[in-house]
């Protein structure tokens, strides 16, 4: 029944999406844009392990198949001179299955309202003093590699899924890696005729997860560089601390290199390594992947690798690689369609259940922007 | 022999004034007479029009002015300046916008109208056919041109 109710809602998205276009309007010198956008996605995933929910033991999740809406947001914006504002709303049925498949809290439980309310993912005002210098306050998706900032904005990228480092692995216990968000920050470009460079210096609360608490007294710093060259290559190096949970893990700091280089016009090679290290008790985690996308036309099929280690983790300690292919589709310019397959391979396999050391998924997803 | 000579004097000036006709026609960028720039590369032009540079030198917010996606200025424009199309500027804009990093520029439907908002913007810059140019905006150069073709 619910597969034929979004079956349903995808036939009347299509109707009411093929024509529709983001609202701009101007009142005095304020202008403002609304826009949106939501999801309907597929996932397949075959036998995998997993750990109970204290991470002591080892288990099998039996294979599974879903079809959920992900994102449902409405953004808004208002510019007037120097100063803009913006808002993005996330609805709470979106987020709750966000953190059951990505941030994995094994319980789904929702933490910030009730299902059908919207919660709040971004909401900041930005002064621009000039180019080189603006500030930004309020509560905002920490720049941070290449997608921190736009992980959850599913139209922004072609994949189905983001890299591993992201979007961490289905059933894993140990936290997102990257913290979401920040809430000051001075950010500016420098830009010259062959080269830019980016900078941003952040301060926040360090909480984990969207809309979770973070109640030590000690807050989050961090900052990313990323340099420019003839538009085509960009290599970005990002950094923040925190002393996420003073009892146990102590003081947390998480290093990142990213490289985005374009080629031969409609080639696009991306790579990322990560690195999250703890003082105390909590073993340190990395992460990297190199995927390459060739755009043609209104496709976009990519081929990926991604390496996954936990060592404080007892399946996903040994590493995890994934293999992925797929590809983007633009149905029209508000309806996106993707599809990808994913291979992942354990490099270890003594303690894990049979045959769950390969596990296959299949991911689609139809993005409506209105 | 005076006929013969005002006959070579009028074709002369014929291809003066068509040559002069010509230069002048095509898409010209334009600001408000009280902006003090009187030209930009063409990097800096893209980028105010990619939403990346949003000051202009005397530290005033730059408001740049677009034409409809379908205007032919607008396609030369996007294309010479940009290294885009229109259609591609267009789904550029929308993830600007999605990624909370501002709206894009507002549409006009017509190069004078684009003419009468830079008049009374003091710190706009849009781009017009040449022929509706005229005192009440500068044209400025363009990578040491005042025509982009």
């Amino acid at each position: 029944m619910k597969k034929i109710f979004f079956v349903f809602l995808l036939v009347i998205l299509l109707g009411i999406t093929s024509n529709a276009h983001a609202v701009s309007f101007d009142a005095g010198d304020i202008k403002f844009g609304i826009n949106g956008y939501l999801d309907l996605e597929y996932t397949y995933m075959s036998e995998m392990p997993m750990t109970n929910p204290a991470g002591t033991m080892i288990m099998r999740m039996d294979d599974e198949s879903s079809l959920d809406q992900h994102h449902m947001n409405l953004l808004f914006d208002a510019e007037r001179g120097k100063f803009r504002a913006h808002v993005n709303l996330e609805s709470i049925y979106a987020y709750t299955t966000e953190r059951e498949y990505e941030q994995d809290t094994m319980t789904g439980e929702i933490t910030g309202g009730k299902k059908g309310e919207f919660s709040m993912l971004e909401a900041y005002g930005q002064y621009t003093v000039n180019d080189l210098f603006k500030v930004t306050a309020g509560h905002f998706l920490m720049p941070f590699g290449i997608y921190n900032e736009v992980k959850y904005i599913t139209p922004l990228f072609a994949t189905v899924v983001l890299p591993q480092m992201y979007q961490l692995p289905r059933m894993y216990t140990g936290g997102a890696f990257i913290h979401p968000t920040s809430n000051l920050m001075v950010s500016g470009d420098y830009m010259r005729e062959k080269a830019e460079l980016y900078y941003s210096l952040h301060i926040g609360n360090g909480e984990r997860e969207i809309s979770g608490l973070d109640n030590n007294k000690d807050k989050l710093i961090g900052g990313r560089l990323k340099l420019t060259l003839f538009d085509d290559i960009k290599v970005g190096v990002s950094y923040c601390t925190v002393n996420d949970n003073p009892d146990t893990d102590g003081r947390n700091n998480t290093f990142g290199a990213d490289l985005d280089l374009t080629f031969l016009d409609n080639l696009n090679l991306q790579s990322e390594y990560i690195l999250d290290e703890y003082d105390k008790q909590r073993d340190s985690r990395y992460s990297y992947y190199a995927r390459l996308t060739y755009y043609i036309d209104k496709f976009s099929p990519f081929i990926a690798y991604d390496y996954w280690e936990d060592k404080g983790d007892l399946v996903y300690k040994r590493g995890m690689n994934r293999w992925g292919a797929g590809t983007g589709y633009n149905f029209t310019e508000n309806i996106i369609l993707k599809s990808e397959y994913h291979y992942h391979v354990f490099s270890g396999t003594s303690g894990l259940p049979d045959d769950t050391d390969k596990v296959h998924m299949f991911r689609a997803s139809a993005i409506f922007i209105f | 022999m005076k006929l013969r000579r005002l006959y070579l004097l009028s074709i002369a000036l014929l291809l003066v004034m068509g040559v002069a006709g010509i230069s002048f026609a095509g898409v010209v960028v334009i600001v408000n007479p009280q902006n003090p720039a009187s030209s930009l590369s063409s990097h800096d032009l893209a980028n105010i029009y990619r939403l990346k540079k949003t000051t202009w030198g005397t530290g005033k917010k730059i408001e740049p002015v677009n034409l409809n996606r379908e205007d032919p200025l607008r396609k030369t424009f996007s294309e010479v300046i940009l290294k885009k199309g229109s259609a591609a500027m267009e789904k550029f804009y929308l993830k600007r916008a999605l990624s909370g990093k501002g709206q894009p520029p507002k549409v006009l439907s017509s190069s004078s109208a684009v003419r009468d908002f830079v008049k009374y913007n003091k710190n706009a810059v849009g781009y017009i056919d040449g022929k509706d140019a005229d005192d009440s905006v500068k044209v400025i150069s363009v990578d040491g041109k005042t025509q982009i073709d």
